[in-house]
């Protein structure tokens, strides 16, 4: 009888510790009320969530430990009419996108809540649903060039051989930009996949930084913009895809002058720091709104989405996946109305 | 002894209904303001109808506070916790006016072009939901000291309320075209500074409600 009895504790036993183990390690949150709303259970991922301990929740209500009225609406929906309730909560402490189930006990009047924090699916959501938005607009706007540029053609622009001449032209430069667009989403892609592998070899770093503003100087010029450079003589030499990194450049820098209005500056720089080589574009632009900074180096992505510039959209999404096929890092940091500083560094060896 | 157990929940319950009312208001600012940052008329809309469930909400707990003075006769501190509780819910139901006020001024905007990128707004909206919940963290832990703490906090809502005056006032005198958008944004921020203001009668009521001593614990520069 003793040693049934001893069985059974150590059964018991075990099944209490297998679930506290279960509950604890589970990524979602877990929390058990009783019929008065009161928090009888907490597991460790819903102590993180609501940042408190189980200690502080127990016996508190609800409402007290999570502190939205969403959430614990949910919970009292469940508690008056004992069927399982759900819902999705923006909860406005962590700015989290909280998806919750509440289901009744059947053995007394309280309610097993589960919480999962759904934030990231709810950004690649929006990513992936901008990201669509944005690729029809782009391809929307040369094509709809095209067409008027076709239609007014066929409606007898086509017997002026000088307008005809010139509607050839735009088309052609529309055709270029859609074309422009299909290469560099390819060679994305490719990055991406590790098809087009990346060279590693030893090349002139500030050669090829001079090369880049070089190369951008006039556009510059031509939109009223100062651009600068300042890179010490003594600047190793760095290793890598030489091309490639001088593609990162000339994006950043056209992206500069994009966003920065006449009489403004651009200065192209760039150091060592640690092992790695840092090069920074700093310009005296419109500047990026904070919500916007962690998003500006997806595909298509626009800030201002009013702003229709000359651009694909894919210039940063390239420069960071050619930045990060190196080992290196890419970021950016602004503030709105005074410019922004995208910087970038290559590991040296 | 079952009488005051009784009691006691429902003194709780009331409690608890302050919470889900501070949460309310506290999300009706921030969706308020983002509804003005990113100029989107469906929040706003959904702000302005939410407003009436907070002004239901503080009649229910109203009418909970009184029906419990009514019928239990409450003293001391039991009898504080109801007062308090009714001023507290008076503020809460002002402070989501307001945001309901900036709502409105969202859908005023429409969209129209912006008339600058806005910054000091989200911050002094950002600021304001923290002192609140701050305050009722204040009201449900019965801790004075962190209420009287936090009534200094509100200089830097005015401090950001006069720097966005100043800005909106500069683009005013540049160019008097910008003057209706100008004068919105002022309206938005001194909603925002009225809010952060009323967040300190919370405090104050909260002091009360554990020293017994009405108290003015701060003035506020405006």
């Amino acid at each position: 009888m003793a040693a049934r009895l001893k069985d059974m504790v150590a059964l018991i036993s075990s099944e209490r510790d297998r679930f506290s183990v279960t509950l604890s390690n589970m990524a979602d949150g877990i929390v058990v009320v009783d019929g008065e709303s009161r928090v009888t259970l907490v597991n460790r991922a819903a102590e993180a969530m609501f940042e408190v301990t189980e200690a502080e929740a127990a016996q508190n209500s609800f409402v007290n430990v999570v502190r939205d009225y969403e959430l614990d609406d949910v919970l009292q929906r469940c508690l008056r009419s004992r069927e399982q309730q759900a819902g999705m909560v923006e909860t406005s402490r962590a700015k989290r996108s909280l998806g919750i189930v509440a289901t009744p006990l059947k053995e007394n009047p309280g309610c097993l809540l589960l919480i999962r924090d759904l934030t990231e699916f709810r950004r690649l959501e929006s990513v992936r649903r901008d990201f669509i938005s944005n690729i029809s607009h782009e391809l929307r706007t040369p094509l709809a060039s095209l067409k008027a540029l076709a239609e007014t053609l066929r409606e007898g622009a086509l017997d002026d051989t000088s307008v005809a001449k010139d509607f050839l032209g735009k088309m052609t430069t529309e055709v270029d930009r859609l074309a422009q667009m299909v290469d560099e989403l390819g060679e994305l892609s490719r990055i991406e996949s590790g098809d087009s592998p990346i060279r590693r070899e030893f090349f002139n770093a500030a050669g090829t930084i001079e090369q880049a503003a070089a190369r951008l100087r006039a556009q510059a010029e031509r939109a009223g913009v100062h651009l600068d450079s300042s890179i010490p003589p003594d600047l190793p030499q760095a290793i890598g895809d030489r091309e490639r990194v001088e593609r990162v450049l000339i994006n950043l820098i056209h992206n500069a002058i994009k966003f920065t209005d006449a009489g403004g500056s651009i200065t192209v720089s760039a150091e060592t720091e640690g092992g790695n080589l840092r090069v920074s574009v700093a310009d005296t632009g419109i500047g990026i709104p904070a919500d916007d900074l962690p998003r500006i180096f997806e595909r298509f992505y626009k800030a201002d989405k009013a702003r229709t510039g000359s651009g694909t959209g894919l210039g940063l999404a390239i420069a960071k996946h050619i930045v990060e096929a190196h080992g290196g890092a890419i970021w950016a940091e602004s503030t709105e109305g005074r410019g922004s500083v995208f910087s970038f560094s290559l590991p040296l060896s | 002894m079952e009488i005051r157990k009784t009691f006691h929940d429902h003194l709780r319950e009331i409690q608890d209904e302050v919470l889900v009312m501070g949460s309310m208001v506290e999300k009706a600012i921030g969706r308020s303001m983002e509804a003005l940052k990113q100029r989107d008329l469906d929040i706003a809309r959904q702000v302005i109808a939410n407003d009436a469930s907070i002004n239901d909400k503080r009649f229910d707990i109203e009418e909970r506070c009184i029906e419990l003075i009514a019928t239990q006769q409450p003293m001391a501190s039991d009898l504080r916790t109801i007062i308090s509780v009714l001023s507290i819910i008076g503020e809460l139901e002002r402070i989501g006016d307001h945001a309901e006020g900036n709502a409105k001024i969202a859908v005023m905007i429409g969209d129209e072009p912006p008339l600058k990128p806005l910054i000091d707004l989200p911050r002094m909206a950002e600021k304001t939901s923290d002192m609140l919940r701050r305050s009722l963290d204040a009201f449900v832990h019965r801790d004075a000291e962190a209420a009287r703490a936090l009534v200094a906090e509100d200089d830097e809502v005015d401090q950001l309320w006069d720097q966005v005056f100043r800005e909106l006032l500069t683009f005013m005198a540049e160019d008097p075209k910008t003057m209706t958008r100008a004068t919105r944004l002022i309206w938005a921020a001194h909603n925002l500074e009225r809010s952060a203001d009323r967040v300190t009668n919370i405090c104050e009521r909260v002091v009360f409600l554990v020293t017994g001593k009405m108290e003015e614990i701060g003035a506020s520069k405006y």
